[in-house]
């Protein structure tokens, strides 16, 4: 007998189950199940709607990126006035002139 | 303007039937409207939410849920089926979900049987009448064995296979065409022989 016959087999037995009784529900559980379903449908309306987290990472990308580039400016900006400030700082670049002559 | 007209085209949908205005009201933000479809739809979900509830779920919080994504996205519903039609599939989508946040897709072990299931397996090995076995103990085997299955899979078999549904049954259930329908419920028993095979293995 293949697996597929076994299978048959135990879902025919299956279908014999009785099926699940669901309690009667009386009308005074369901006026009480509508009116809270109700109620949270309208705390669903009155509640600020969620940020849409693909627009938020969009955001913090954006920011990250203009930060990190600000970054870069101001280094490149500081590190060139700094060298040309300090002229007798001993790990800045040898004059080329200086040098080439000696 | 716009919203108004969405409001008429709610209202005036040929499948809104007796449901128009109170649809109305409800797109309006009416409470007592929401509360009448509530009431009227309760028995209708409550039989789908029954059929297709996970393991230990609260039906009423899980019908809830189906009347919260009813009203929030009844701009969706163009009346091209009856309302309790679309209300139906809102319901049967809301279970899959649910279905798909609880499926850990666990392996059935020999182990996890109880002693009927496991002479249920032995009696189908070897070809035993197993005519003995309660239909209850076959039935829960179904459920353990299902679970090990994505939700959609699970449906299609319990439809098409337990509750002898036809193809076009499960298409007007699902809105998927009977191709698809006919591709997924074939996959879906293999996969399900697959799993009793596993299940074999493990009693030789």
């Amino acid at each position: 007998m293949t697996t597929k016959q076994k299978l048959q087999r135990i879902v025919a037995l299956a279908r014999q189950a009785s099926p699940q009784v669901d309690q009667t529900k009386s009308t005074e559980d369901i006026k009480f199940f509508a009116q809270s379903a109700a109620n949270a449908w309208s705390r669903l309306r009155h509640s600020p709607t969620p940020a849409d987290s693909l627009r938020l990472w969009e955001r913090v990308g954006a920011w990250s990126l203009a930060a990190a580039a600000a970054v870069v400016l101001f280094a490149a900006a500081f590190h060139s006035s700094a060298a040309a400030e300090n002229p007798f700082d001993p790990f800045g670049p040898d004059d080329t002139e200086e040098t080439l002559f000696f | 303007m716009s919203h108004e007209t969405d409001n008429r085209t709610v209202a005036a949908a040929p499948g809104a039937g007796d449901f128009g205005d109170l649809l109305l009201r409800v797109r309006a933000g009416d409470e007592e409207a929401g509360r009448t479809v509530v009431e009227r739809l309760y028995g209708h979900v409550r039989k789908i939410v029954l059929a297709h509830l996970p393991h230990r779920d609260d039906p009423e919080d899980l019908m809830q849920d189906v009347f919260l994504k009813v009203f929030s996205r009844l701009d969706q519903f163009r009346g091209k089926v009856p309302f309790e039609n679309w209300v139906a599939r809102v319901a049967l989508f809301t279970c899959i979900d649910r279905l798909r946040r609880q499926h850990a897709r666990p392996e059935l072990r020999w182990a996890d049987l109880t002693e009927d299931e496991r002479v249920l397996v032995d009696n189908a090995a070897h070809e035993r009448d197993s005519s003995e076995s309660l239909p209850e103990c076959a039935a829960e085997l179904l459920n353990k064995l299902l679970a090990g299955l994505k939700p959609e899979d699970q449906l299609l078999i319990r439809w098409l296979d337990l509750e002898q549904k036809n193809i076009a049954e499960v298409c007007a259930l699902t809105g998927w065409n009977s191709g698809v329908t006919r591709i997924r419920s074939f996959r879906a028993r293999k996969k399900l022989q697959a799993l009793y095979r596993q299940l074999e293995k493990q009693t030789s």
